[in-house]
């Protein structure tokens, strides 16, 4: 091995030993890291330029860096807050943009019902839900839209945050449509009661395929055009 | 020298006299312009510049001109503000420090 290699080890062995402790600190660790290498090379070449062997320079540049595991521990202790802040502002979105998802599959049921001119109150009660639900989701919106303006809650979203509101509105639709619909048989309801069911589960798989179709096709474009930029 | 609770300020004042810089020239300014006193260990600034980033007071992007990528960091408008805020803090405290040692601080 030559002294060089032998050298770059010392800054090489820090990064190394920083990165393992940066661990699950997402695009904040990369960072972290990307800046502690520009530091240490910076300081060593310094130390070089002022007459110190590399082997020393860096030995001082590392030293004066400080300890690894004390400086990911801050580095945790300043995102924690973020961390959570971000985790709340999707969750918000995710129950909004999902209760809009479950209100549109009511009322989509509940035009088809009026359309087809069978039970008015079947038809007014989903109707009835799906202006609800609609109403929760435009205030949990509006609330997570505020909370951003104000610098309460981060603006970015996931990419997959219709797809996971998508999927959430397909739970909503069998847990709170289905599964009373499947219990109320025992006591043998009406079919038109199965039918709006069915109509609302439709239109929650629908939908599932359709954002699961939509975030691709956007991936896809955003991938080809980061292509065409590069 | 202790600097906990003191960081933000002299951060922010060190970027304020220095302007738009890098976090290994602001380490090195900072230890400059206090005559070698802050001699703290270099990494530890990160943490901080990232918290009063978080916080909105001073704003970063990577920087392409350099050999390296570097992530530059500069003073905003709120952390210009901040930093009359916590000149007044200190103000008081080292003149409630004084009074307290006697005139020996």
């Amino acid at each position: 091995m030559s002294t060089e290699q032998h050298v770059e080890q010392h800054v090489e062995r820090y990064l190394d030993d920083l990165f393992d402790r940066l661990g699950g600190q997402g695009a904040a660790g990369r960072r972290m890291l990307d800046e502690a290498g520009d530091h240490l090379r910076s300081s060593a070449a310094e130390l070089v330029a002022a007459g110190l062997p590399q082997a020393e320079a860096e030995r001082r540049a590392v030293a004066a860096f400080g300890e690894s595991g004390r400086i990911a521990g801050l580095l945790r202790e300043v995102h924690r807050g973020t961390r959570r802040a971000a985790a709340a502002s999707t969750g918000l979105a995710i129950a909004g943009w999902a209760l809009v998802m479950l209100a549109g599959a009511h009322l989509f049921a509940s035009l088809a019902l009026s359309m087809w001119g069978t039970s008015v109150p079947i038809m007014r009660q989903t109707a009835t839900t799906g202006a609800v639900q609609l109403l929760v989701a435009v205030v949990v919106l509006c609330g997570r839209f505020a909370a951003v303006k104000v610098g309460w809650l981060p603006s970015a979203t996931s990419v997959h945050t219709t797809t996971a509101a998508a999927v959430a509105a397909l739970l909503g639709v069998a847990l709170l449509v289905d599964l009373p619909l499947a219990a109320a048989q025992l006591w043998d309801m009406t079919g038109l009661w199965r039918l709006a069911a069915a109509l609302t589960t439709l239109f929650a798989i629908v939908n599932v395929l359709v954002v699961a179709v939509a975030n691709r096709a956007a991936r896809r474009t955003s991938a080809a055009q980061a292509t065409a930029r590069a | 020298m202790d600097l906990r609770g003191h960081l933000d300020l002299l951060i922010l004042a060190t970027l304020r006299h220095a302007g738009p810089v890098h976090g290994y020239a602001l380490i090195t300014a900072l230890r400059e312009r206090s005559g070698g006193a802050f001699d703290l260990p270099e990494g530890t600034v990160y943490p901080a510049l990232h918290r009063l980033e978080s916080d909105g007071l001073i704003s970063s992007e990577w920087s392409t001109d350099a050999p390296r990528r570097r992530r530059t960091y500069r003073l905003t408008a709120e952390g210009a503000a901040a930093i009359a805020v916590k000149q007044r803090e200190w103000t008081v405290f080292q003149r409630g420090m004084r009074a307290v040692l006697g005139g020996t601080a």
